[in-house]
């Protein structure tokens, strides 16, 4: 396991006195592509402007291999940032846009070129030196700017959703290719978005925020099999959360009746969250089934049908490649492994504020 | 059909707009000093516009005025916006706010406040004053350009400057100038527009040897421009033409240009620079050169002298400053009273008041007593002008030019039986086609004149009377009320007839044959202008050379020559071939004299319902 | 890219704006021996027939900028850019020509002998109008008028009508005329009810910078209304710097035409329900 390159230590953010980050605790370590996931203003693009340099903490500790770095400007780390409009320089073209940083540095003129042609290279922009950057594509300026953070060589690249603008078949080749140059270079990346699946596909590590707080770390497989709360779960993909009650260990109660699972030491007779993803429902014959349904609503998606299946108590989504016709009664069926039992969401949110 | 009609209006505009500049234009060509009839084609204005000091003067003071002026006000509202933006919405607003003042309320609001305020801090009129005006004023135009580029701007572009090394310094300079940099070139170029254009913000503030173009032009417009003016303004206006030219082009094609420098293109921002700064240097400099060139305002020098308008040959000014060596600035009023009124803010070393407005300032201790060793040229004044009511010991006032008020009139258009009376001004035959004074002492004393009453009285009845006549004049016949104006209608013949004085009469009748003088035969004015020295004045020793100078018989038999007033000096009167001794115009005789009274100084009461009765009458 | 960038500019605004407004109010309370006194706004009310008569022509003149200067701002927004910026170059330049010699300039087109009377004279209009009608002068009476200070007033300002509709006109989003006349609206109503509305902003921003300078003027009514139809401009230049020398005086009326003016133009703001921080008075 390599060492931390940067902890952040109980981090707190205030703007006119709204908490904005309420005690951020988190390692990163080298050459990790780690990734900050949260709905809109859950403060994942604040932490991220701490890390830059752009905002102070109102309270905690920035470490960068031990060292503080809570007061040292953005010009001073070795960190760069790749921002969510690009913010590139319309008034210099593309090799410009990109040598700006070294010639700040006031590295030699040969250097710089040399620097700047290798790094366009890289990101696929060769012959695209002396365009105007306002003449460039979504997809182009986006990589001036990814170009214009790697010539600086820095240890860590901050990316603040740098795909958002981009339309579906572009994000997933830019995801590739970041992933790409992030192996390739060997760079830190610290990558912020609202996207689950980005985080997924890219993500050595996954950071889930929600009001100011992490609710989870984890790889993605972790994340997305494991989540540890009702926000979690749905947040990360689509779920079924369930009102329940856990009877003892390795027996919950809803939707009227006795599941078996695998989950230990909530308690007897506690309520809690069951969350069932909706590949994981199984449509069966009536008979054999733990649940019935009606069918109400069918939806092709592609690989599979989603349907909405109501049943007495609670209206189940389920990912099916079957396809039931609306009005049909059926069966459904869930293994006990795919059965996730959760604190109740909010209990669980107040748990982790009293923790720090 | 819509086309046409949207053309044929923006044709319409552009002509109503341009009609008065293609005028100007055409007019500084013209062989003559008319500015409604074409005599011919001719460069002679730009000629002597090269050689009359004072209009390259005011040229250099206000190229100068602006160039300083803009750049300061780039400076410090560029500064501001950027600030301006970074500031909360409340700061925010309250500065916008104040910023907009200057631009909302008018501009005669604001040159009076700057008057105020400089008179307050007793900050003397001059360069400094009217820089400080006119950077306030440009300020807010450059606040106002550059903002919205700052609203345009990347909300991260200088964090991405940070982010890459650059120190906030840096990132101002490399980053943000050079995203805002067309709105500060907009901002620059119009505070240069509008500083170049002022005039009222100038007149409130420029002093006697600052004045910009537009306040000479001013001091000019009251009387006939002269087309050196048409000339100058031309050169101005064609170099303004070809630089926006010049900017157009080069805003068209930045896209080219901008490809064709590619990996240098960090140096263009330094080369562009270096050519504004050369450009600045070049705008101040030759300016600076020129006003140096032309005498540096030192105190001890300069002579500043105030008199009224074509009230003096002023070529005597040079042959003055060659026999001298002191260095005289030459502005000038056209009523005492704005005179007066002048002088309480500003100094002045010579000034040549009428009679009563001599003993005014004698009353509220003005002036300063003469010093006759250092004027040895006063014996020459003939004694019939000293010693009279308005300075009766003599002590502070040596006689310049004395006169009559009469009654100048076209032979053509005026039927001989109308004439010999004031009621040629009140004679429904002529309405619209005479013309009153513009001052109340010279207006109200017409009417006491015609009334049978003394010009000197304090019965208000008597003066409430006169007033009452003026006014239904000024419904009935006059064309208008006006001063210096007069010296150009009446040749023009856009009057036939108006009130003033003999030495201009002799003036106008040159310039217009048909023209003819007669003093009513109820009575009018006689005047004496003497030649006074303020008590604010700075270079006292000068002031006396340049009366001294100016009692020389050459000097006033060539002045009096010019301006064509009777001389009060004993041996320029011998002088005078017969035919001017005896004309009535050049030197009224005895019996018309004798009909004639001078103006005293009034009580302040009096003095107070003058000016009460005037600012009725011309509601 | 700190505040304290502003803070000269603060400063400045301080001694240059502020106090001189402040010493405007303080010399009119002041009855010249360091007491205040309320004397010099009594002796407003006798001039009130010039401030009314100043508001009348600033107010004429500005109705017809407007007028004028809407559809030229208009006709300006809908040309190709290159001929945007010409139409704009065009409108600025005349400012170039001192507006003291512009004004002078109307002088000889409009009197008597002028340009426009010799015009007629040569047409034999004046000719026909004394043989049909009897007409006794030859020429028509312009110069000297208050329609001539209108006219002047228009000329001077017309500029700072056109800039500001101009400028807001450009920035309309054309897809909203679009969407308009989508939802069926003819040429006519898509401008009274989308375009103008739009527009009110550089309208108000408009009409504040043509009736200030106009109801302020002091040059224009004394070249072409000959002396006859003073303005309270001239009436302070005439306290200050003029015949009747009284600062005290002067500045209540420069006092009272601020109040005035300010009062005017926070009615008009009541008709812009947009509270824009800039108006349209960017150019």
């Amino acid at each position: 396991m390599s060492k931390h390159l940067i902890d952040l230590v109980n981090i707190r953010k205030e703007f006119d006195g709204e908490p904005i980050l309420k005690g951020i605790n988190l390692y990163i370590r080298d050459r990790e592509f780690i990734t900050l996931l949260g709905p809109s203003g859950c403060g994942k693009t604040t932490t991220l402007r701490i890390l830059g340099g752009f905002e102070s903490p109102t309270s905690g500790e920035v470490l960068f291999e031990g060292r503080r770095m809570n007061d040292i400007p953005p010009y001073k780390r070795e960190i760069n940032t790749v921002f969510q409009r690009y913010a590139l320089f319309p008034h210099l073209n593309v090799a410009e846009n990109v040598a700006f940083g070294l010639r700040i540095r006031k590295l030699p003129e040969q250097e710089i070129q040399t620097k700047v042609s290798r790094m366009l290279e890289l990101v696929g922009l060769r012959g695209f030196e002396k365009r105007d950057v306002t003449s460039l594509s979504g997809g182009q300026q986006q990589r001036v700017a990814i170009a214009r953070a790697l010539v600086m060589e820095p240890r860590v690249l901050l990316l603040d959703e740098p795909l958002g603008a981009l339309d579906l078949k572009l994000r997933k080749e830019m995801q590739i290719e970041l992933k790409r140059i992030q192996q390739s270079t060997g760079i830190t990346f610290i990558y912020v978005t609202h996207d689950q699946e980005e985080a997924l596909t890219m993500s050595d590590t996954v950071v889930v925020m929600n009001h100011g707080q992490i609710q989870q770390i984890g790889t993605p497989t972790d994340i997305y099999n494991e989540p540890v709360n009702a926000f979690v779960a749905d947040f990360i993909g689509e779920s079924n959360i369930i009102p329940g009650v856990m009877r003892r260990d390795r027996l919950v109660h809803f939707c009227g009746r006795d599941f078996e699972c695998v989950d230990e030491g909530f308690g007897e007779d506690t309520p809690v969250d069951v969350v069932i993803r909706p590949e994981d429902l199984k449509i069966v014959e009536t008979d054999r089934a733990q649940l019935t349904g009606r069918v109400e609503s069918i939806v092709f998606k592609g690989v599979h049908y989603e349907m909405m299946i109501r049943s007495e108590q609670f209206t189940f989504m389920v990912h099916s490649t079957l396809c039931e016709p609306v009005g049909k009664t059926v069966g459904l069926a869930v293994v006990p492994f795919d059965i996730h039992i959760m604190q109740k969401s909010a209990p669980s949110a107040d748990r982790m504020e009293a923790e720090n | 059909m819509k086309k046409f009609f949207q053309n044929f209006y923006m044709a319409f505009i552009f002509l109503l707009l341009y009609a008065p500049i293609f005028v100007l234009m055409l007019f500084s060509f013209n062989d003559s000093k008319s500015r409604v009839v074409w005599h011919g084609f001719t460069l002679d204005w730009y000629v002597k516009m090269f050689q009359d000091s004072r209009i390259l003067h005011s040229l250099c003071v206000t190229i100068l005025v602006a160039v300083i002026s803009a750049i300061l006000a780039t400076v410090i509202g560029t500064a501001a916006a950027i600030g301006i933006h970074q500031m909360r919405r409340r700061t925010r607003t309250a500065y916008l706010t104040i910023n907009n003042i200057p631009m909302s309320s008018s501009d005669t609001i604001m040159g009076v406040s700057f008057m105020l305020l400089f008179g307050f801090i007793a900050l003397d009129k001059g360069y400094l004053t009217l820089i400080l005006a006119h950077v306030t004023f440009c300020i807010p135009y450059v606040v106002l350009n550059v903002m919205p580029k700052l609203r345009q701007l990347d909300r991260n572009a200088y964090e991405a400057a940070l982010d890459l090394g650059a120190t906030p310094r840096q990132a101002l300079w490399k980053v943000i100038i050079p995203e805002i940099m067309p709105g500060i070139v907009t901002g620059a170029i119009m505070a240069f527009t509008i500083s170049v254009d002022d005039f009222v913000v100038s007149y409130f503030t420029a002093g006697n040897t600052s004045q910009p173009l537009s306040v000479v032009i001013y001091s000019m417009v009251r009387r006939r421009i002269s087309p050196k003016i048409n000339a100058v303004s031309t050169v101005l206006f064609l170099f303004v033409l070809v630089l926006l030219i010049i900017v157009n082009l080069r805003q068209t094609h930045p896209k080219s240009s901008r490809a064709a420098h590619a990996f240098r293109a960090n140096r263009r921002p330094a080369g562009k620079i270096a050519m504004a700064v050369v450009l600045c240097v070049l705008l101040i400099g030759l300016p600076t050169a020129g006003l140096l060139a032309a005498g540096g305002a030192n105190e001890n020098t300069t002579v500043n002298v105030y008199n009224w308008g074509e009230y003096m040959d002023e070529s005597l000014l040079a042959e003055f400053e060659a026999q001298t060596g002191y260095k005289v600035v030459y502005t000038t009023y056209d009523a005492n009273e704005s005179m007066y009124a002048r002088l309480k803010t500003e100094s002045y070393d010579v000034i040549i008041p009428s009679d009563y407005m001599v003993a005014r300032l004698i009353d509220e201790d003005m002036l300063q007593p003469l010093d006759y060793d250092n004027i040895p040229n006063f014996d020459l004044i003939d004694e019939k002008y000293t010693h009279l009511e308005f300075d009766p010991d003599q002590q502070y006032s040596v006689p310049y030019t004395w006169g009559v008020v009469g009654i100048v009139y076209n032979q053509k258009y005026i039927d001989p039986a109308d004439l010999g009376s004031w009621d040629l001004l009140w004679n429904e035959k002529y309405a619209g086609q005479v013309a009153m004074f513009d001052n109340p002492r010279d207006a109200l004393g017409a009417a006491l004149k015609f009334q049978g009453h003394s010009q000197n009285t304090e019965d208000p009845d008597e003066l409430r009377a006169a007033a009452e006549l003026v006014r239904r004049g000024k419904e009935t016949t006059f064309q208008g009320l006006f001063m210096d104006q007069i010296l150009e209608k009446l040749p023009n013949e856009e009057l036939y007839a108006a009130p003033y004085y003999n030495g201009d009469a002799v003036t106008m009748m040159e310039e217009n044959e048909d023209l003819a003088f007669y003093v009513p035969e109820e009575g009018s004015n006689l005047f004496v202008d003497a030649m006074c020295i303020p008590k604010n004045a700075k270079n006292v020793e000068g002031a006396e050379a340049f009366i001294n100078f100016m009692c020389s018989t050459e000097a006033a038999a060539a002045n009096a020559d010019y301006i064509g007033y009777s001389s009060p000096q004993r041996e320029v009167y011998e002088m005078q071939p017969d035919e001017i001794k005896n004309d009535p115009v050049h030197y009224p005789d005895a019996a018309i004299t004798e009909k004639c009274d001078t103006f005293l100084n009034l009580s302040d009461e009096t003095n107070k319902l003058y000016t009460a009765l005037w600012a009725e009458l011309l509601k | 890219m700190k505040k304290y960038m502003a803070y000269p500019y603060g400063v400045w605004m301080v001694i240059f704006i502020i106090c001189p407004i402040l010493l405007i109010v303080l010399y009119a309370f002041s009855d010249g021996a360091g007491g205040a006194t309320l004397a010099n706004f009594a002796g407003i009310v006798e001039y009130w027939p010039i401030f009314v008569r100043s508001f009348f022509l600033a107010f004429v003149s500005t109705v017809i900028c407007l007028a004028l200067g809407y559809p030229l701002a208009y006709i300006m927004s809908r040309q190709p850019p290159h001929r945007q910026q010409l139409y704009m170059t065009l409108i600025m330049l005349p400012m170039w020509m001192n507006f003291l010699l512009r004004t002078y300039a109307w002088m000889s087109i409009l009197e008597n002998k002028g340009f426009i009377n010799q015009f007629l004279n040569r047409i034999g209009f004046i000719g026909f109008l004394q043989s049909a009608f009897g007409y006794t002068l030859d020429y028509i009476p312009l110069i000297n008028t208050s329609g001539a200070v209108v006219l002047g007033m228009v000329y001077n300002f017309l500029p700072f009508m056109v800039l500001p509709i101009y400028t807001v006109l450009i920035k309309l989003d054309p897809k909203l005329i679009e969407a308009a006349q989508d939802l069926g609206a003819p040429a006519g109503i898509v401008f009274r009810r989308v375009i103008f509305p739009l527009s009110l902003p550089g309208v108000i921003s408009g009409i504040t910078m043509v009736f200030v300078p106009s109801v302020s003027t002091f040059v224009i009514s004394k070249l072409l209304g000959g002396g006859k139809y003073m303005l309270v401009g001239d009436l302070i230049d005439l306290q200050f710097m003029g015949n009747a020398y009284n600062p005290a005086l002067g500045s209540a009326i420069a006092l009272v035409m601020m109040v005035l003016i300010f009062l005017c133009m926070w009615i008009m703001n009541k008709f812009d329900d947009g509270s824009s921080e800039e108006g349209g008075l960017m150019l």
